[in-house]
């Protein structure tokens, strides 16, 4: 059982995946992140809907071509914030983060122009910084990780769960310098 | 009348094509960081199957509100 497990996590296939990494966890953007893009689209949904109360119940646009004109303009204003909001929440899943046993990957991309991948060597890594500030982070249990080596630094915002994933990664990079360790001190056959 | 049938056609066609170039769009991009993933614990297929139920119901939602708004208001 074991065993199998081990095999599908060597087999776990991601892009700019090294063949002798094995991954060990994959997590996204907490889903707070997607509350300003619901709660903007819903707000405006709202003001549309009642521009469209105002106009066609209460002061009644009797004429035919306003009222179509009127009818087109709202629908399209109404098309246009959902399409938005449709393609934010692609981006959303489009944002993973991959650990391995040897590295932290990030991958951003979005529907057409980005597509990012930055990934820090753990055993590389100087300082591990845990950041949760305010009572929402706190209760909810997202924040933003630093992953600080000697040249580069990144930078995770909006992690979920954070205190586990702080504490498998200080795991994982204290396994990862001992291997390297061994791997050192062990003379070549 | 046949405005109003017009419009609702251009109206249905444009937003289930859109939608659905939209998905195409995102299932290239999310080629190997959603579906490759799956073989550990099946955990990030439901994940997509979930994204698509939600895009799906979302494309229904937006064509109900064109399809009725336009029949009942024009």
């Amino acid at each position: 059982m074991v065993a199998h497990h081990h095999n599908l996590l060597t087999c776990t296939d991601f892009p700019g995946k090294d063949p002798g990494e094995v991954f060990q966890s994959s997590f996204r953007q907490h889903w707070i992140r997607m509350l300003w893009p619901f709660t903007k689209t819903s707000l405006l949904t709202l003001l549309i809907f009642t521009i469209g109360f105002l106009t066609f119940f209460i002061i009644d646009v009797g004429q035919s071509t306003p009222r179509h004109l009127m009818l087109v303009f709202l629908l399209l204003f109404f098309l246009i914030i959902q399409f938005e909001f449709l393609v934010r929440f692609y981006r959303y899943f489009l944002y993973v983060i991959v650990v391995t046993d040897r590295r932290v990957h990030r991958i951003k991309k979005t529907i057409l122009t980005t597509d990012e991948h930055e990934c820090v060597d753990l055993w590389v890594l100087q300082e591990i910084d845990k950041r949760q500030r305010g009572p929402i982070q706190n209760i909810l249990g997202f924040g933003s990780l630093t992953l600080e080596a000697q040249d580069t630094c990144m930078t995770l915002h909006f992690v979920p769960h954070i205190e586990s994933r702080y504490n498998e990664i200080m795991s994982l990079r204290e396994r990862a310098r001992a291997s390297g360790r061994r791997m050192f001190l062990e003379p070549k056959q | 009348m046949t405005l109003l049938w017009n419009i609702l056609a251009v109206a249905v066609l444009g937003i289930t094509a859109m939608e659905w170039v939209l998905w195409q769009f995102f299932r290239r991009r999310a080629e190997g960081l959603h579906l490759h993933l799956s073989s550990t614990t099946g955990r990030r297929v439901f994940t997509v199957m979930r994204i698509r139920v939600c895009v799906m119901l979302h494309t229904i939602f937006l064509l109900c509100m064109t399809f009725f708004s336009l029949l009942f208001l024009w």
